[in-house]
């Protein structure tokens, strides 16, 4: 049985439940390889749900926003979401878990076993003209992509996003229901990393004040981020202004290196910042390192082990006191 | 006025005949593309399919100082620091353009901003017509078109692959046109045929559209919606659809420094942000993320056509394009316009 079929029969069921809210999922976007968010509060609607590598949202960035689906914190109360995750994605939901920021008790998970999404950019290159609403599934390692009333297959390697390149966990950590089949977890290895960390200083230095120089700060790197929850945030502050308005490369490196530091050992990869930045900044480099410094510093991966503890929640006397001065 | 014609191999010595003033113009930096100040025309690229980079900047930068102060012998001293150098922008798209001629409206409007104006008046637009509009375009909806005039000084049509006709349309396009001497010849008829079939070949390729009819009504019978809550609950609440707005002009006044020396500018700010609307007492308006789609739509489809004439939106398609979740601002109004017909 195809994967949205799957889906929507799994999703119609869960809907039904009165302990139920609403279903956070994917539909059709609104023109060509565009996917969107969608929240659905009823098991007719069901329908419109869909599941493919186009799915590139991680939704449970919904979880935290100040109002939550359909419904104010307030209206839904005691009732359940259910939501639709990939491997990245549910292990934002075992991070929020631990440290307190959504309990996972609250949710029905929808888990997928993700064959890995396609990076948007790269498609619409390949296909510039496609408007009507385009599909893509996967065969073997090919991408079998139908739009503008022809079908073609380029290889996966070719328009997979770069964050499901490297990716070790494209199986949910966390769920309820399983779409699709197991998938082992592999070891990382950050062999991603290494171009970035065998540059000196100054090379570092002139990289980052480029990209950063870049940055508009429309914060939705900010805004896509799952992570990125907390209420009052030292961005909007304005007494003390912690970091000025003004849009110049100082403020916006103290912006970006303090967001990246924040997400220090919470950062579950799902790639979003580095997806929605209309200037490109490759975020994720960045993340990537913070993560290979706490994988080899204290042997933890954010989100993978349901059970875990938040890195910075805990203390071990063999923990690696580098860098404390 | 006058159509001329440019051969392509010519286009350097043409851009380096625009001496004494800055050049602006798209570049490929890093595998990215940009308007940027350049000092040299061999780096100008023409015919990018991306072309996401904003523009407004050129009369609109997101940091402008207004006013610098230090400490001096006799008390704080105020420097005016406004260096707005004359610049010719090339290469620019014609919704672009358009997008000046609605911000001009604005700031020319009640009061004039001086420095909006002084930056635009040192301004000179060269356009590029477009001929491959890309899948999110919807130009000819709001009265636009991929060879729009509005707002230019020169538009450039490519006519084949070694020529451009270039299109004269106010005196300081033909000041441009004069300095560059015999770089330019007079365009023939065949020429002029041949940039008219370009534009209705760009226009044909557009397959996006909306429907504005009675939208400056039909928006405010709607407020009270509960599509807006739809709307809403989807958006995420970042600035990429103001920020990257040709026509999104939005600022806060911000201090910067100390007792000793600091300044005070302005910066682009964004209706899409909770904070926009925060008062001091913390009660906020438009505290949904539906009020503020709300806001925006009404913004740019009712209160500024009723206020200044135009619709304050150009069909370049960046809002849609970049949205992280697809808010399409099309199908918003086509919501919209559902929700009232029900």
């Amino acid at each position: 049985m195809d994967a949205t079929k799957q889906l929507r029969e799994a999703a119609e069921e869960i809907l039904a439940r009165e302990d139920v809210a609403c279903l956070i999922g994917y539909e059709q976007g609104s023109y060509g390889f565009r996917v969107q968010p969608c929240i659905l509060t009823d098991p007719g609607q069901t329908d419109r749900l869909i599941i493919s590598p186009l799915c590139v949202n991680n939704l449970t960035n919904y979880l935290t926003l100040e109002q939550i689906g359909p419904l104010t914190k307030e209206a839904i109360g005691e009732q359940k979401i259910a939501i639709v995750v990939k491997g990245c994605d549910s292990r934002a939901i075992t991070v929020l878990n631990a440290e307190n920021g959504f309990s996972r008790d609250r949710l029905v998970i929808i888990g997928v076993s993700s064959p890995g999404v396609v990076d948007i950019s790269k498609i619409e290159a390949r296909f510039p003209n496609a408007v009507s609403p385009a599909e893509v599934t996967v065969k073997e390692n090919n991408f079998v992509i139908s739009c503008e009333g022809e079908t073609s297959s380029i290889p996966q390697n070719e328009l997979l996003a770069s964050k499901c390149q490297r990716c070790k966990n494209a199986m949910p950590t966390v769920y309820d229901v399983l779409i699709g089949e197991e998938q082992p977890a592999k070891e990382d290895v950050f062999e991603d990393v290494a171009a970035a960390e065998a540059q000196n200083i100054e090379e570092k230095a002139a990289k980052w004040q480029e990209e950063f120089s870049r940055c508009i700060r429309c914060y939705a790197c900010r805004n896509a981020c799952p992570l990125c929850y907390c209420s009052d945030c030292m961005l909007d502050r304005l007494r003390p202004q912690f970091i000025r308005r003004s849009v110049t490369a100082v403020d916006n490196s103290l912006f970006h290196i303090t967001r990246a530091f924040h997400l220090a050992g919470r950062c579950i990869e799902c790639g979003e910042c580095e997806r929605v930045c209309p200037q490109s900044i490759p975020l994720m480099d960045l993340n990537r390192k913070l993560a290979k410094d706490v994988k080899e510093l204290f042997d933890y991966e954010a989100g993978i082990d349901p059970e875990a503890k938040p890195l910075f929640g805990t203390f071990k006397t063999e923990d690696s006191d580098e860098g404390i001065l | 006025m006058d159509t001329l014609r440019l051969t392509k191999d010519k286009l350097n010595d043409f851009l380096k005949s625009i001496s004494d003033v800055q050049l602006m113009a798209p570049i490929v930096k890093n595998g990215r593309t940009s308007f940027e100040i350049i000092e040299n025309p061999d780096a100008v690229e023409l015919n990018l399919d991306d072309y996401t980079a904003t523009i407004k900047k050129a009369a609109f930068p997101q940091n402008e100082t207004l006013f610098a102060y230090c400490s001096g012998k006799n008390g704080s001293e105020i420097k005016d620091v406004q260096e707005m150098p004359k610049t010719v922008v090339f290469g620019i798209r014609p919704c672009d353009a358009k997008a000046f001629v609605i911000l001009d409206s604005l700031f020319k409007g009640d009061y004039e901003d001086p420095y909006y104006l002084k930056r635009r008046e040192a301004t000179v637009l060269i356009g590029h017509s477009c001929s491959e509009p890309t899948n999110r375009c919807f130009c000819p909806s709001v009265g636009g078109s991929p060879a729009g005039q509005e707002g230019l000084d020169l538009l450039f049509t490519d006519i084949s692959d070694s020529a451009y006709a270039v299109e004269v349309l106010t005196d300081q396009g033909k000041a441009i046109i004069d300095s560059a001497g015999d770089v330019l010849t007079k365009a023939d008829e065949a020429d002029k045929v041949k940039c008219d079939e370009a534009a209705k070949a760009a226009l044909n390729k557009i397959r996006r559209s909306v429907n504005l009819e009675n939208i400056h009504e039909l928006l405010p019978s709607a407020f009270n919606s509960d599509v807006w809550k739809e709307i809403g609950n989807k958006c995420i609440g970042c600035g990429i659809c103001t920020y990257n707005c040709p026509t999104c002009h939005c600022f806060d006044i911000q201090d910067e420094g100390c007792s000793a020396a600091g300044r005070r500018l302005r910066v682009w700010d964004g209706c899409m942000y909770p904070e926009f609307t925060v008062h001091a007492s913390g009660e906020n308006p438009r505290k949904d993320r539906g009020d503020r789609i709300r806001n925006r739509m009404l913004h740019k489809f009712s209160f500024y056509p009723q206020n200044l004439g135009y619709v304050a939106c150009v069909g370049c398609g960046r809002c849609i394009e970049l949205c992280p979740v697809n808010e399409d601002l099309i199908e918003i109004l086509n919501k919209v316009r559902e929700a009232v017909n029900e």
